[in-house]
């Protein structure tokens, strides 16, 4: 009789380990999701919303989100829409207006999250656009953005 | 009398070779001053002229997005007039000037935000490259724009002026010229004196993009030659239909 009731405690300790170790992931996740989440907002508020797309300020803020790679490539083109602009171009500032909250989901150990809303280029032009980030870790701690692109339409 | 003839041949010897040495010793020195890397007069053309330039291809990148410029209908625009571009001035090792080069004082483009060789900057095209400037002033991200940024520079393009099938191999070392550049005088492109003296392209700037003076085709060396495909003049025979066909496919 004992020993039935040891296995039942076995098997429901067990259930029981799976079942806080489910929800301890979850939560885990969740939080990690809400972070990224934010943490997204936080970025297009500076990547898309901007006065001056080629200053030092704007690539300063636009770092510690992302790639070297991602970086490397703002701050050349930087250069380029510097040089444009002498050649007759406008500065020309940019606001993003969110249409609908980020949408995260978790691709084998990147996040991707999807954003829409419409971009402005003031006094130029204003379309719908799609914004993709990926973020991935090396340490599960810190995340940066290693993919960054956009659906204009 | 033997010892004298034997001291004579002896000194004739000496004198035979000694001219040979001074010779070549002459020979040597000439050579070495006579290749002055910071002042090449040469007008002789670094690439072989008599070397096919191959079948160029509309693009480089592996999803097709479109690396020419494109124009208002978001078509490739393969032909286009050629417009001036002064020498760069961020160069490795040496700066170019040679007897096809102008103006060498008239040095104020820096190019893409890196270095290029001698003969990068010697043969160069520049155009406003998909991928980089969106209505050349804001940066494009569309998926693929980061990746056709980074494949286009020091890309080769093999440029044909169809009116004298003159054609050469240059490399892209920046972007432009500006959009209302194009709309005035329908220039595409641009590239220093020594590519449009070769190509013999003649003055676009006239004012009217429609006429098709100083017009030339373009297109990319396909990625598998990118490394080998040596700058400088190319014979288009073979380049020029097979190129525009494979293009207008």
């Amino acid at each position: 009789m004992k020993k039935r009731y040891l296995i039942l405690i076995i098997i429901f300790s067990f259930i029981l380990l799976i079942g806080v170790g489910a929800y301890l992931n979850y939560v885990t996740e969740k939080n990690r999701k809400d972070k990224l989440t934010r943490q997204s907002k936080l970025f297009v508020n500076k990547w898309a919303t901007f006065k001056d797309g080629a200053s030092a300020e704007y690539l300063e803020k636009i770092r510690p989100y992302v790639s070297d790679d991602i970086y490397n490539d703002h701050k050349d083109s930087a250069v380029e829409i510097r040089e444009a602009r002498e050649k007759g171009g406008k500065t020309i500032e940019s606001v993003f207006i969110y249409k609908t909250d980020p949408v995260i989901k978790k691709e084998d150990k990147t996040y991707k999250v999807t954003i829409d809303g419409e971009r402005s280029y003031v006094g130029f032009r204003r379309f719908d656009q799609k914004i993709f980030i990926t973020w991935t870790t090396n340490d599960k701690k810190s995340y940066t953005i290693t993919e960054l692109y956009t659906e204009d339409k | 009398m033997k010892k004298v003839r034997g001291i004579a041949g002896i000194g004739f010897l000496l004198a035979v070779f000694g001219s040979f040495a001074l010779m070549a010793f002459l020979l040597l020195a000439l050579a070495m001053f006579g290749k002055n890397n910071l002042d090449d007069t040469s007008t002789t053309p670094t690439g072989d002229a008599t070397t096919p330039c191959g079948q160029g291809v509309e693009t480089i990148h592996p999803q097709d997005f479109k690396m020419l410029p494109t124009d208002d209908s978001g078509k490739s625009v393969t032909k286009g007039k050629l417009g001036s571009e002064k020498h760069l001035d961020n160069v490795t090792p040496t700066h170019y000037c040679g007897k096809d080069s102008g103006d060498c004082g008239a040095i104020e483009h820096t190019g893409f935000a890196s270095t290029h060789t001698t003969d990068q900057e010697r043969w160069y095209f520049n155009a406003e490259w998909g991928g980089w400037l969106a209505d050349g002033q804001i940066l494009d991200t569309r998926k693929g724009a980061s990746l056709a940024r980074r494949l286009v520079r020091h890309a080769k393009v093999i440029v044909v002026n169809p009116k004298n099938n003159k054609a050469l191999i240059a490399s892209v070392e920046e972007y432009g010229p500006a959009r209302w550049v194009s709309e005035r005088d329908g220039i595409w492109y641009g590239a220093p004196p020594e590519v449009r003296n070769f190509l013999a392209t003649g003055d676009a700037y006239t004012g009217n993009p429609d006429d098709g003076k100083g017009e030339v085709q373009v297109s990319f060396v396909p990625e598998e030659y990118q490394e080998t495909a040596k700058l400088g003049p190319c014979t288009a025979d073979q380049g020029i239909g097979g190129s525009m066909r494979s293009i207008e496919k």
